[in-house]
């Protein structure tokens, strides 16, 4: 094309007007459709089942003295609380924990392992409070978790109660 | 009949260390399965203190002394076959700061209440119970 070809190339045929242009149809572009991976497949990690049942069967305790020795009924606030908790600590490959009812109504959280046992205590939403029990020299070192900073639970949970 | 517990303004019993109930003398704590079992082993959970009508009433304990004065046996509380029971020295339970008390009003006649318990203690008493009967479940 010409230097003078090119002053009169008029892309849109017709749009020498504003009214014109408006009714200028420009041509289809077809644009190449993007190559997406394969589906992500959620799969629930293994803890969570067995967690979520025993949450389930000791939210049946619901009357006072459930036990014959005047434990408070389980606390639904803090069932509910726990399983918040573990989905935000809980690494995938996470040992389930023992789930144990307290006589306050709270629960205890437990992991087992050959040199260490780690409790945490839920006395209501918000309040967790726990041991790390270190059975090669029998030293125990106090939890305090503050549920709006986790990084250190969180800390001790991944190195102690992963799968082996 | 021992001497009466001491009671607060409303009548409940007060956390106490009761002098009748010896150092020598032994506890014994039901065992609720499948409760107070983790992995087929007696949960240190199993040792807290009662919070019921929101009245603190310390861990629930019969007190076997008292029991074996009155021919009594140290099961003679569990009643249920599937329910377990471990036994705890008084003057251990004093040695880690614990209140044994008299509780007659929770339970029975020999009934008694363990108070000021935390996670750590609890942790003791699991390590130093005796099993008297295995709870159903237990290893």
């Amino acid at each position: 094309m010409s230097y003078g070809e090119a002053l009169r190339f008029d892309p849109w045929p017709g749009s020498e007007s504003v009214a014109q242009f408006a009714e200028a149809v420009a041509a289809g572009v077809s644009i190449a459709r993007p190559q997406v991976s394969a589906p992500t497949v959620d799969r629930e990690a293994p803890w969570m089942k067995p967690t979520r049942d025993k949450l389930d069967h000791l939210a049946k305790l619901r009357d006072d003295n459930w036990d014959g020795r005047g434990s408070a009924a389980v606390r639904s606030d803090v069932l509910k609380f726990a399983w918040t908790i573990l989905s935000q600590i809980m690494p995938y490959n996470g040992v389930a924990p023992g789930i144990i009812p307290l006589g306050h109504g709270g629960i205890q959280l437990e992991w087992t392992a050959p040199d260490k046992e780690l409790e945490l205590e839920i006395t209501r939403p918000h309040e967790i409070s726990g041991v790390l029990f270190n059975l090669q020299n029998n030293i125990e070192q106090e939890i305090h978790a503050d549920a709006g900073h986790l990084d250190a639970l969180t800390a001790v949970v991944w190195l102690n109660i992963r799968r082996i | 009949m021992p001497s009466a517990p001491p009671r607060d303004a409303q009548g409940r019993i007060e956390p106490h260390d009761h002098a009748e109930i010896h150092d020598d003398c032994h506890v014994i704590r039901h065992i609720i399965p499948p409760h107070d079992l983790h992995e087929g082993r007696v949960s240190s959970g199993a040792y807290s203190e009662s919070t019921a009508f929101g009245v603190r009433c310390g861990m629930s304990v019969d007190i076997e002394c008292w029991m074996t004065s009155d021919c009594l046996g140290s099961l003679h509380y569990v009643t249920d076959p599937s329910h377990g029971a471990t036994r705890l020295r008084v003057g251990f339970l004093r040695s880690l700061g614990l209140k044994v008390g008299w509780d007659p009003d929770n339970g029975h006649q020999h009934h008694g209440a363990v108070w000021d318990i935390t996670t750590s203690f609890r942790k003791k008493m699991q390590k130093a119970a005796v099993t008297v009967r295995r709870a159903a479940g237990e290893l």
